[in-house]
């Protein structure tokens, strides 16, 4: 089991249809060939300095259409390269949500209203409950169907289809 | 057996057995496209399952088309490490200045219809306009297609647009995708397909289709089809290669998410307008907003007839003092068959200025990046915030015929009233 069950962290709230490009632009991309360099340019764009914001184990809360657009996966890898232990949203673009689960950055469709900026959070992936312990409210959602559950838990798709095998 | 959409007709046959949406689905893909923005973090990724070869059976093809020619000394080293990947494995190894990935697989033969096509770009969508299911997907996912040859699906429900009428003139395919992604929305057809229709659809060119299939991800579709025909199989016999391929049509009883019925014959020249792709006006209405830059091509708009259609306003002209004109190919293919026909000349004689096939400025990488408070004019397909350049720049998508009357007059004008 690498990928843990139960978080707790500090929230940074975002809003409606972010698209992948806001997370990561394009526009960086050539600046160095290792990714992981270009930890700093994560959200540049609409909140600037973000990567110094993060500690490890912090919770990312969205809305609508989380990182629509581009497939470039390095959204996903930064994020969790920051530290950024999960992802809650009311819903994620398609190529977004597979990324996540691919890298093994668990991602949870969730009411997201009632969750603000930098309110301490736990999530339980497996019982699919979020506690805001700074506003006192609890929140259920469907945890992570079981078939992607099985990626997260070797933390991410080339553990997984290792441990599978060619009948994969 | 109970009638299925293209979708779930093409992941069936590959599956060996009867779905439909919601079903799961491992599957062969036939076809991948890498480009050089997910090669470096695929090769890396690919490394890691410790397998000596890729495994055959998916017909490989890596593209520079992001950053190329290398917009950095870091784009060079990514470029060579493709070189060295390719030393070691067989696969298609596409250079700098041969094209986007999209055209090249569509173009040079590496997609058919009724296949399984996907790549690490999410206008992989684009290869729907061959009656293939073509979807994007990350590199770490990629990774697993080069070792493994295979992929997950969870078959998706679709959406049906039916487009009817016949294209007003000076209106084009542009202007039916903006359309298109306008009534859908941003979120409708996420986790969804998009499968097209409708006589329009059978009126109109491959170049023109693949245009409107390139935006379906625009409105979160995990693809976006269109029904095989007669013109497909004509296009697709001029192909430098061919395999055998089994087309796939929906069945009379279909069960779809949601049938939209849309008529061509009032659809005027539209606009999207900045930040997002679903805001859309008729141009008119934006009519005398001054120009910076015109962005003409890309995989969404880059083919010969595209620069044609723009040649028609500009041969012979001169484009507004003030306004650059940046002229981007969708393929090596595509820019000599301008320069055979004369297309090419006309347009840099007008002021056009021709930079190397591939994506460009098209998602910020290089060859017309816009400073502060700039207006761009681009057929390309997404207008986010900062896309293009500075994030106080304005970036406007159209068609080729609209950003010509752009380019002649300097302000957005609809391009019926220019000639």
């Amino acid at each position: 089991m690498i990928i843990k069950t139960q978080l707790k962290g500090k929230v940074h709230k975002f809003g409606d249809d972010i698209t992948a490009d806001y997370i990561f632009a394009g526009k960086h991309r050539a600046k160095a060939e290792n990714v992981l360099d270009l930890k700093d340019y994560v959200f540049n764009e609409i909140r600037p300095g973000f990567a110094k914001t993060v500690t490890q184990g912090d919770i990312l809360v969205a809305g609508e259409n989380f990182g629509l657009g581009s497939s470039r996966e390095h959204a996903t890898t930064l994020i969790k390269a920051l530290g950024i232990e999960a992802i809650l949203a009311k819903s994620f673009a398609r190529i977004f949500y597979r990324n996540c689960i691919n890298i093994g950055l668990p991602v949870i469709e969730c009411e997201t209203d009632l969750i603000n900026e930098s309110d301490i959070i736990i999530v339980d992936l497996k019982k699919g409950t979020v506690n805001d312990l700074s506003t006192n409210q609890s929140m259920n959602f469907r945890p992570v169907p079981e078939s992607l559950w099985q990626i997260l838990e070797c933390g991410g798709l080339v553990n997984y289809l290792k441990k599978i095998g060619e009948e994969g | 057996m109970k009638p299925m959409t293209i979708t779930e007709k093409i992941l069936s046959r590959k599956a060996g057995q009867p779905l439909y949406a919601g079903n799961f689905a491992t599957v062969k893909a036939d076809s991948l496209m890498i480009h050089d923005s997910n090669a470096f973090t695929t090769i890396e990724a690919f490394k890691t399952f410790e397998k000596e070869k890729i495994l055959p059976g998916t017909d490989v093809i890596m593209v520079m088309d992001h950053f190329s020619p290398s917009s950095t000394e870091a784009a060079a080293n990514m470029h060579i490490k493709m070189r060295q990947f390719r030393a070691q494995q067989e696969f298609n190894l596409y250079e700098v200045g041969d094209g986007v990935g999209h055209q090249l697989m569509c173009e040079q033969g590496h997609v058919f219809p009724g296949e399984i096509a996907v790549g690490t770009d999410s206008h992989s969508c684009t290869y729907g306009a061959l009656n293939a299911f073509g979807t994007g997907i990350g590199s770490t996912e990629a990774a697993g297609i080069l070792a493994y040859s295979k992929i997950w699906f969870r078959v998706p429900e679709t959406i049906r647009i039916n487009w009817k009428g016949t294209l007003p003139t000076g209106v084009t395919a542009k202007d039916v995708a903006l359309r298109t992604v306008e009534k859908i929305g941003l979120r409708q057809a996420l986790y969804r397909t998009l499968e097209f229709g409708g006589d329009l659809i059978s009126q109109l060119s491959i170049d023109e289709r693949l245009t409107i299939c390139n935006m379906g991800i625009e409105v979160g579709a995990k693809a976006a089809l269109m029904p095989p025909d007669s013109v497909l199989d004509t296009w697709i016999a001029q192909r430098p290669k061919i395999r055998k391929y089994e087309p796939a049509e929906a069945d009379k009883g279909a069960e779809y998410f949601k049938v939209y019925d849309l008529n061509a014959d009032d659809l005027e020249p539209l606009v999207a307008y900045p930040p997002m792709v679903n805001q859309v006006v008729p141009v008119g209405q934006l009519q005398g907003k001054k120009v910076d830059q015109i962005v003409l091509g890309s995989c969404t708009n880059g083919r010969a007839s595209d620069f044609r259609e723009a040649a028609k306003l500009l041969a012979g002209k001169r484009v507004a003092k003030g306004v650059r004109l940046v002229l981007l190919p969708a393929s090596k293919v595509v820019l000599e068959e301008l320069l055979a026909d004369g297309t090419m000349e006309a347009l840099v004689r007008a002021g056009g200025m021709i930079i190397t096939p591939g994506c460009g400025p098209c998602g910020g990488y290089h060859g017309g990046l816009v400073g502060s408070k700039e207006v761009v004019l681009a057929t390309t397909n997404r207008n986010f915030t900062g896309r293009m350049g500075s994030q106080d720049s304005e970036l406007y998508l159209a068609s080729p015929l609209t950003a010509a009357a752009a380019a002649l007059t300097g302000i957005m004008i609809d391009p019926r009233e220019v000639c």
